[in-house]
């Protein structure tokens, strides 16, 4: 067991955790966490068995639908899996197979980006935080590359990624930045942990969970530390001819670009600009910047390595924590009481997360 | 009759809108524009659900103005059927921004 797993084990957020789970005896006997360390590390039939218990607790709390994980119930995988499919610019998903794992490297450059980077996410997971791809249970990672014509754009479709060449225009091939893919990919871990609405601060948080995690996978496969790290997302996705370093700053939102055609990066850093709109469902690209600067500057007040300290607080609120309809608010007293947990109340660290949130104007009541 | 199209989010999160004049559509799209129309009167404009999970999708906007009258329909990428993905694509191509 690694130090992360150890001390999260020891923590009294595992405490608490276990005592949840205890709080109704006839449906939880085993709690939580045990099934979820003996669907990573049990023999098949202890697998099987932990991931039914699983579900029906998520069932009973009615917590999370289990439809995805019901269709792979039976297969537990230990390894990496990706497969990467063309849809040569037409919309058909998921399109031809490319490249499946461990194959050989063809179809180019976007493929092979596709393929790396999102072996790099799987690694981030599983070597940090000791997470079996996006479900824990070794969910296969399927990509498309090539869609649609002049395609502007990357998503997540709930089961699968998808990249588009950009129009060469304005943008270029989604794949090219790690961080794109870290952001999709990490969609899917929010789908299959909190759950977050797309819509409103819910929707806000989700898009800050997916930028954070793929900025800390772009660290961690750079090594790079807090003051070395650009805190940029979609950097090198934007053509010469735009005037602007990335699409999101993290650091200081707002600023990632300002040109005569696309216009101004519209993403405020603090929550007395924060943007009412019914567009982009609520403002989900847009008012991420306050939670986004809320996760940069408690890594920036921790220092080092930001996926050590920060990066485990904000992975531990949206795997234990946080649900579906959860606001900014609750994000900043989660994660404040998390830092509790695994540092101690008073611990710098959690000193740290309590001033990002109140520098973003969210008070810890 | 104008048409305007508003589209919002995509992991880039910009938003953008197009407008085009009925008069100025080919055809086959005027046909497939009075399509919809009908079908929204009528409240049998088919809406599939968004995937559970899904993010990063296009929002659409559309908004059909006809002297007084005005339809708006708000749609995302999962949930527009054929008719209104032709009609999306080509104003979005052929039109100015607005």
């Amino acid at each position: 067991m690694d130090m992360f797993s150890k001390n999260y084990f020891n923590s009294r957020a595992y405490s608490k955790h276990k005592l949840r789970n205890y709080g109704n005896p006839c449906c939880f006997i085993i709690p939580e966490y045990m099934n979820k360390n003996i669907v990573k590390k049990g023999t098949e039939k202890q697998k099987e068995g932990a991931w039914k218990n699983l579900i029906l607790t998520e069932q009973l709390r009615g917590r999370r639908t289990v439809t995805g994980l019901m269709s792979s119930m039976f297969s537990v995988s230990d390894k990496l899996h990706r497969t990467i499919y063309d849809t040569r610019n037409t919309e058909s998903l998921p399109g031809k197979l490319v490249r499946s794992e461990g194959g050989k490297s063809t179809g180019g450059t976007t493929v092979s980006e596709a393929y790396d980077y999102s072996g790099l996410t799987y690694d981030f997971y599983k070597k940090i935080f000791e997470r079996n791809s996006i479900d824990t249970r070794g969910m296969k990672l399927d990509s498309t590359v090539h869609y649609g014509e002049d395609y502007n754009n990357a998503f997540w479709n709930g089961t699968q990624m998808v990249y588009g060449d950009g129009d060469g225009e304005i943008f270029q091939r989604f794949t090219k930045s790690i961080d794109v893919i870290g952001h999709e990919l990490t969609h899917g871990v929010t789908q299959y942990e909190a759950a977050l609405e797309y819509e409103g601060q819910a929707g806000a948080l989700n898009e800050s969970f997916s930028d954070v995690f793929g900025s800390l996978i772009k660290q961690h496969a750079l090594k790079q530390t807090v003051d070395k790290a650009d805190w940029l997302i979609g950097a090198h996705l934007f053509t010469r001819k735009v005037k602007g370093v990335a699409l999101r700053s993290m650091k200081e939102p707002g600023t990632a670009y300002n040109d005569p055609t696309i216009g101004k990066d519209p993403q405020p850093g603090h929550m007395k600009d924060f943007v009412n709109t019914t567009s982009d469902n609520g403002g989900v690209h847009i008012n991420s910047g306050i939670p986004n600067r809320a996760f940069y500057l408690a890594a920036n007040e921790l220092g080092g390595y930001s996926w050590e300290k920060a990066g485990k607080i904000w992975y531990i609120a949206l795997t234990e924590r946080l649900r579906e309809n959860s606001n900014f608010q609750k994000a900043a007293t989660m994660t404040f009481e998390v830092a509790a947990s695994v540092y101690g109340k008073g611990s710098k660290e959690q000193k740290a997360v309590q001033n990002a949130w109140t520098l973003v104007g969210v008070k810890i009541k | 009759m104008i048409v305007k199209v508003e589209r919002s989010g995509g992991f880039a999160g910009m938003s953008n809108s197009h407008q085009i004049d009925s008069r100025d559509l080919p055809s086959s799209l005027i046909i497939k524009l009075n399509r919809i129309i009908e079908n929204t009167n009528a409240d049998k404009l088919p809406i599939q659900s968004t995937p559970r999970g899904a993010s990063d999708f296009y929002s659409y906007k559309i908004s059909i103005q006809d002297g007084a009258n005005q339809k708006v329909l708000e749609r995302n990428q999962y949930d527009i059927d054929d008719d209104l993905r032709s009609l999306i694509r080509y104003i979005e191509s052929n039109s100015k921004k607005g």
